[in-house]
């Protein structure tokens, strides 16, 4: 059993908080937290508690926040921004490797993954 | 570390050169722990009945409380300064009227034991030490640890030993060792190898431990094989069962004696 | 390679393996069949060997290494405590021993016949049980009864508790881990019981504050209702009290929504019941109605018990936040507020009092540990909780010692007696008779100088 919320389908098993901080980018265990509390929700709540009108005013705290594409593109134009102004990160970014000093003759494989001037994740 | 030169670190400098006034007048902050004389403090501030609940100023004066340090650090100079010669522990911390420490203690170790001391040490050099533990049951536990986690096996063994316990209301350890031996085979069938590629089948007796070693090994076998969630339930369901006579160690038992039954014409006499 | 393809080949055709021994060789040119495949000598490993994947694995998910409740489970049932050997001709009733005690003249000075194995009294036993009374790792299951053993300080408590009742005296149990604190409390409440008393229980209490059930503010005090927590405790109480509360006649018309009720057709067990037609928004109503009939009625006297009471007040916040995400203070969630009202002397009956055992898997915080004068003020501790310091100020402390050597002679000898005590352990005299001192000796030692689940631990779960 999954609840959808936002378009996106969370366990049911899962604590209110944990569901939102695990499925939406841009939302951590604190701000998860938070909305709960806003809402008015118990800490110990449970996704498939939750009700209609809860699952709608969940909705209505999430539009008002920067998340998923939207965080995205916040990161994406910070690295955008860097390579303009033609900064060592900025480079490091468009080559793909570390930016913060990490040797690269064996390992930097996440950096290899993530470090894009279009960053997906 | 000496206690002076703790105290040196702990106190500023410039405060122990004035000693004769109390020095402070401002609060001074000093954790609780580092505190001269803390814990004489309990008598005079705990009030069962109307517990101070205001925090105030006053109570966190330590005033009185550096004095007790000062004056504690004066009697650790006086006790160390000897006078006004150098320190040295075997003259300086000598008992009033000795002029050297170890010379007391010289004559302490000169003790004789009597003839009662010596009759009983005798008797006790006589005498075995017991073993710490009973020799199967380490041997058993040691065959159920994984990982050099002994006391884990320990604690597995002893809640299988309680369940038995539990229920069939007996001494589980006599009952357990019951169980081994009559589960554990008397023969095995080893292959030898002569020189050539033709190789033997002969039937060998075993040792004590090493019977106890193929029952305990069936019946751990056995025992991961029920469904009980912790091991300890696991095993002490086999236990059970198999003091019931109803675990299958006791078919492969027969049948490692049927097996040697039937090479016996190979045993060398 | 010709041995890896026998090897291959062995595994390949059928069963047909001797009895394979570690250190012999696995081929076998036997031609004798079995009937049922033996397993090999070496011990019984979980995990699969490198190389055989895809082998399938055991249906029964068995959990992770080492699981409590399994073996709790086990030995909670009740097959086991059926089976065992029933002491019931040679104890008594505690509520009995404890009347006895109290009303005759020499009381509390008497030492003689304490410490006393007991048993509950059916009546307070099933009440108990409803209460929720006896904890999981109290080795109940060694007999058929559940068996405690009376001390003095059960004594004590049960002295104050009846000398002061009008003046509703507050008592908090404390010890050491092992030590009793349930069990003390376990008596004090089976006691009261046999005295005509309404046990007031609050079941779980760390559950209150950590989150678990359900909230909503009460703009009328201003304080945070949990429904879910006051229907539990309604449970509860309406069946640890019911012949009680059936006998307490309703001193006005009560209606909530549809739900009905008047002093003639109601008592006020009707009410703790808390039918269905009640709406879940007026529970607190109904628990605030409860409470003042209890207050008006003469006939009882009421008493709060609380086990594992520093868990409740080991913080002063609680694991709720409000609208602007600032931590619900814990006397902000009206049951605990309630309960702390009680112990202060806000709230009070006309007969009755306070019953608190800690609990030591919670630690004492150090407000607890100032507020009931176990501890001098601190002024550099940050998390003193005034507030908090204020309504525990009145509770008395009972702290439970360690046994002496004597009152584990009596316990060993009766484990000897039941025959809970294995052989290995039992050390014989030349005249053949068991060496009963040396095992005294042994089991005081053992039992970490007196501690009496230590002592059970050592007669049996130790068996090296």
């Amino acid at each position: 059993m999954a609840i959808n919320i936002l378009g996106k389908y969370i366990r049911a098993k899962y604590l209110v908080s944990e569901g939102l901080f695990k499925t939406f980018y841009g939302i951590g265990p604190q701000e998860a937290s938070k909305i709960c509390a806003r809402v008015g929700l118990f800490p110990k709540m449970r996704m498939h508690q939750l009700s209609e009108q809860q699952i709608m005013s969940i909705t209505k705290e999430l539009a008002g926040l920067t998340i998923e594409n939207e965080a995205r593109n916040v990161v994406r134009e910070n690295i955008a921004f860097k390579r303009k102004i033609g900064s060592y990160s900025g480079i490091r970014h468009l080559l793909g490797f570390p930016v913060h000093g990490q040797n690269t003759r064996n390992n930097g494989r996440t950096a290899k993954k993530l470090n894009k001037l279009n960053r997906s994740g | 570390m000496s206690y002076l030169s703790m105290a040196l670190r702990v106190l500023p400098r410039r405060s122990l050169q004035k000693t004769a006034t109390p020095f402070v007048t401002r609060r001074l902050w000093l954790p609780s722990a580092c505190r001269y004389n803390s814990s004489a403090a309990p008598a005079t501030t705990i009030n069962n009945n109307q517990p101070p609940l205001d925090i105030t100023d006053k109570d966190i004066d330590l005033t009185e409380d550096v004095d007790e340090w000062l004056s504690a650090i004066q009697q650790l100079r006086g006790e160390f300064s000897n006078n006004g010669k150098t320190f040295n522990p075997e003259t300086s911390l000598a008992p009033p009227g000795e002029n050297n420490v170890y010379i007391e203690l010289m004559e302490q170790t000169q003790s004789k034991p009597t003839a009662a001391q010596i009759a009983e040490a005798t008797t006790l050099r006589a005498k075995e030490v017991p073993k710490k533990n009973d020799e199967l049951l380490e041997h058993c536990v040691n065959l159920m640890m994984r990982h050099g986690k002994k006391a884990r096996a320990e604690k597995f063994m002893a809640r299988a030993l309680y369940l038995m316990k539990l229920k069939l209301r007996i001494d589980p350890v006599v009952a357990f060792k019951d169980i081994l031996e009559r589960m554990s085979p008397l023969m095995i069938v080893k292959n030898f190898k002569n020189g050539t590629a033709k190789s033997t089948n002969i039937p060998v007796p075993l040792g004590r431990r090493q019977r106890l070693r193929i029952a305990f090994g069936w019946i751990l076998t056995r025992a991961s094989e029920r469904p009980a969630k912790d091991f300890s339930v696991r095993l002490g369901e086999e236990l059970i069962a198999a003091y019931n006579g109803d675990s299958k160690g006791f078919e492969y038992r027969a049948e490692m004696h049927k097996d040697a039954i039937q090479y016996r014409s190979y045993i060398k006499l | 390679m010709l041995r890896h393809a026998l090897l291959r080949s062995s595994q390949g055709v059928a069963r047909l393996q001797a009895p394979v021994v570690s250190g012999a060789s696995l081929f076998h040119t036997s031609s004798a069949t079995y009937s049922a495949p033996m397993p090999k000598f070496g011990l019984a490993r979980r995990k699969t060997p490198k190389g055989q994947k895809g082998q399938k694995k055991s249906k029964v998910s068995k959990g992770t290494p080492g699981n409590n409740d399994s073996f709790m489970e086990y030995v909670r049932d009740k097959s086991i405590s059926l089976k065992a050997p029933s002491l019931a001709s040679d104890l008594e009733n505690i509520e009995e021993i404890v009347q006895a005690r109290l009303t005759a003249d020499n009381k509390l000075e008497n030492k003689d016949t304490l410490p006393q194995l007991t048993k509950y009294s059916d009546d307070s036993l099933k009440r108990l049980h409803h209460i929720g009374a006896f904890q999981k790792a109290q080795y109940h299951e060694l007999f058929r009864e559940k068996v405690s053993l009376l001390r003095q300080e059960t004594l004590k408590i049960c002295n104050k508790l009846t000398e002061s009742a009008s003046k509703s005296p507050k008592i908090v149990i404390t010890g050491e881990s092992g030590i009793g604190k349930s069990t003390a409390l376990a008596q004090v409440q089976s006691y009261l019981m046999s005295k005509d008393s309404i046990i007031f229980h609050l079941p779980n209490v760390k559950t209150i504050v950590d989150g678990t059930y359900e909230f909503n503010l009460n703009s009328s005090t201003n304080l945070y209702d949990q429904p879910g927590l006051i229907k539990k405790v309604f449970i509860k109480l309406s069946k640890s009290n019911k012949e009680l509360l059936s006998s307490i006649k309703l001193s006005d018309n009560y209606t909530y929504g549809t739900a009905r009720f008047s002093p003639e057709n109601h008592s006020l067990h009707d009410l703790v019941m808390l039918p269905a037609k009640v709406p879940k928004n007026l529970y607190s109503s109904v628990f605030n109605d409860v409470v003042k009939e209890l207050q008006k009625q003469d006939k009882y006297s009421v008493y709060l018990t609380i086990d594992e009471f520093n868990s409740l007040v080991e913080h002063s916040g609680s694991a709720y936040r409000d609208i602007d995400y600032n931590v619900i203070g814990i006397d902000k969630l009206s049951m605990v507020k309630f309960a702390l009202d009680w112990i202060k002397g806000a709230i009070a009956f006309p007969r009755g009092g306070v019953v608190l055992a800690n609990s030591s898997n919670y630690q004492e915080s150090s407000t607890f540990k100032f507020a009931v004068g176990m501890e001098p003020l601190n002024p550099f501790d940050e998390t003193l909780d005034k507030s908090l310091v204020s309504y525990l100020k009145d509770v008395e402390v009972v702290k439970l010692e360690k046994l002496s050597r004597e009152e584990i002679g009596e316990l060993t000898q009766w484990q000897l007696n039941n025959g809970l005590i294995i052989s290995q352990d039992i050390s014989m005299s030349e005249d053949g008779e068991v060496d009963v001192q040396k095992l005294v000796n042994e089991k005081y030692f053992l039992s970490s100088n007196g501690n009496p689940r230590e002592f059970i631990k050592s007669c049996n779960l130790l068996y090296y």
